[in-house]
């Protein structure tokens, strides 16, 4: 469960005010606004890429605030999709896993699973920049 | 028209070409000279207008009144140069990343106006710099001393690399800081496993107007040094053009600029490693 205590955050181009809500687990929920309402904001404020001036963010019953963005078993897909482009594909999608403590082969195995999943099976050597507009 | 502008760059850049090269061209010749082949006027090609001597190139590898004795002053300038680049370079460039990443505010002071301090450093007329520096060493007895002039190399270095470091990073996006963060990367973390590998060529650029401005300075090697340490541009400007023969002096010049134009060669392939190409799709 993820629940969030009037939240507020400083950025001087979109700033949050007052924000409370709670989302149950298991279920999916969708936050709609207008351009520049402050969704992506939000969610940035959740990641720890935010600092907030007022407030609270709790998972599961602990407060993550004042945890650093690797501590809060978050995530964040981006609208553009982000690449390490000094890493080949497997590479990219073993990166976390690495950071999560797996070694080296067993990170590049379940990568290469993966890719494989997803038809990538042909591309792992390669670099993001040598894939075409929809292999990313 | 295409044809002639065609023509036209070509016989420009070839002419641009002759004017950069044939200076070294011809020290290059006047470096195998002798004194017969040097007053028997303009001449370059070897064994056919004039024969080749080694004199000048032996000379500089001789002590005594015969000889010039490079290799000290070589080795000083390159320990100097080296050392204060190094620093210079790893300094600056956590410095950059510090200023392009996050926000710093005293009072009026912004993240801007401590870039424009240090690059402001370099603005300064050297001359202004040269009796606090002197001053300085002197307190610290570091005056006429390697260490001395790497300290006083890295002050002046370190504007250069910050001022380079700052421009790149500001170019590489934000989002992939990020995204190394929220895989798993501690801000540091994110430095050294994915910005710092997708910056060669700004290290590169940094790394390179370090050695040449360490490297070719003369005025801090001269008015800081006296006889310990002595580097290669006060080394030749020492010598006396009546006294040392003009083709060991080619030879001397030569040889003070072979080893930046062997590092522009060695680096110039990383200098298109590491583009963004990718990062953002």
């Amino acid at each position: 469960m993820l629940q969030v205590d009037q939240l507020t955050t400083a950025d001087p181009k979109v700033s949050l005010q007052d924000i409370s809500f709670q989302f149950d687990a298991g279920n999916i929920y969708t936050i709609l606004g207008r351009t520049g309402a402050g969704k992506t904001e939000l969610l940035r404020a959740l990641m720890g890429l935010n600092q907030l001036v007022e407030g609270d963010i709790q998972l599961d019953g602990q407060s993550i605030a004042k945890r650093p963005v690797k501590d809060r078993s978050m995530s964040l897909v981006y609208q553009q999709f982000i690449n390490y482009p000094h890493l080949s594909v497997l590479d990219n999608v073993a990166f976390p896993l690495r950071r999560q403590g797996k070694r080296k082969a067993e990170a590049q195995l379940l990568a290469a699973k993966m890719l494989m999943t997803v038809g990538l099976g042909d591309f792992l050597q390669r670099r993001p920049a040598q894939l075409s507009g929809g292999q990313p | 028209m295409n044809k002639f502008y065609h023509i036209l760059k070509t016989l420009f850049l070839f002419g641009w070409s002759l004017f950069v090269v044939f200076p070294f061209l011809w020290a290059l010749t006047t470096s195998f000279k002798d004194a017969n082949a040097i007053t028997s006027g303009a001449t370059y090609i070897p064994w056919v207008d004039y024969e080749p001597s080694t004199q000048g190139w032996t000379s500089l590898f001789t002590t005594g009144s015969q000889g010039i004795n490079i290799v000290g002053p070589f080795i000083d300038s390159a320990a100097v140069t080296l050392i204060a680049s190094l620093v210079s370079l790893a300094l600056g460039t956590l410095a950059a990343y510090g200023l392009s990443r996050f926000e710093y505010r005293l009072g009026f002071v912004k993240n801007a106006d401590i870039t424009f301090f240090f690059i402001s450093q370099r603005i300064m007329p050297p001359i202004v710099l040269a009796i606090p520096f002197f001053l300085m060493l002197k307190e610290l007895g570091a005056l006429d001393t390697i260490f001395g002039l790497v300290l006083v190399y890295v002050a002046l270095l370190l504007p250069i690399a910050v001022w380079v470091m700052t421009d790149f990073f500001a170019g590489i996006p934000k989002e992939l800081d990020e995204m190394a963060m929220t895989d798993g990367c501690s801000p540091i973390g994110a430095f050294f496993r994915v910005i710092l590998p997708n910056s060669v060529p700004g290290l590169v650029v940094a790394g390179m107007f370090c050695l040449i401005f360490g490297w070719n300075d003369f005025f801090f090697a001269f008015t800081l040094t006296f006889t310990e340490t002595q580097l290669l541009p006060v080394s030749i400007v020492s010598l006396n053009s009546s006294v040392t023969p003009w083709w060991s002096l080619s030879a001397f010049a030569l040889i003070s600029v072979a080893p930046l134009a062997c590092v522009a060669v060695i680096v110039e392939r990383y200098m298109s490693r590491g583009t963004m190409s990718g990062a953002i799709r």
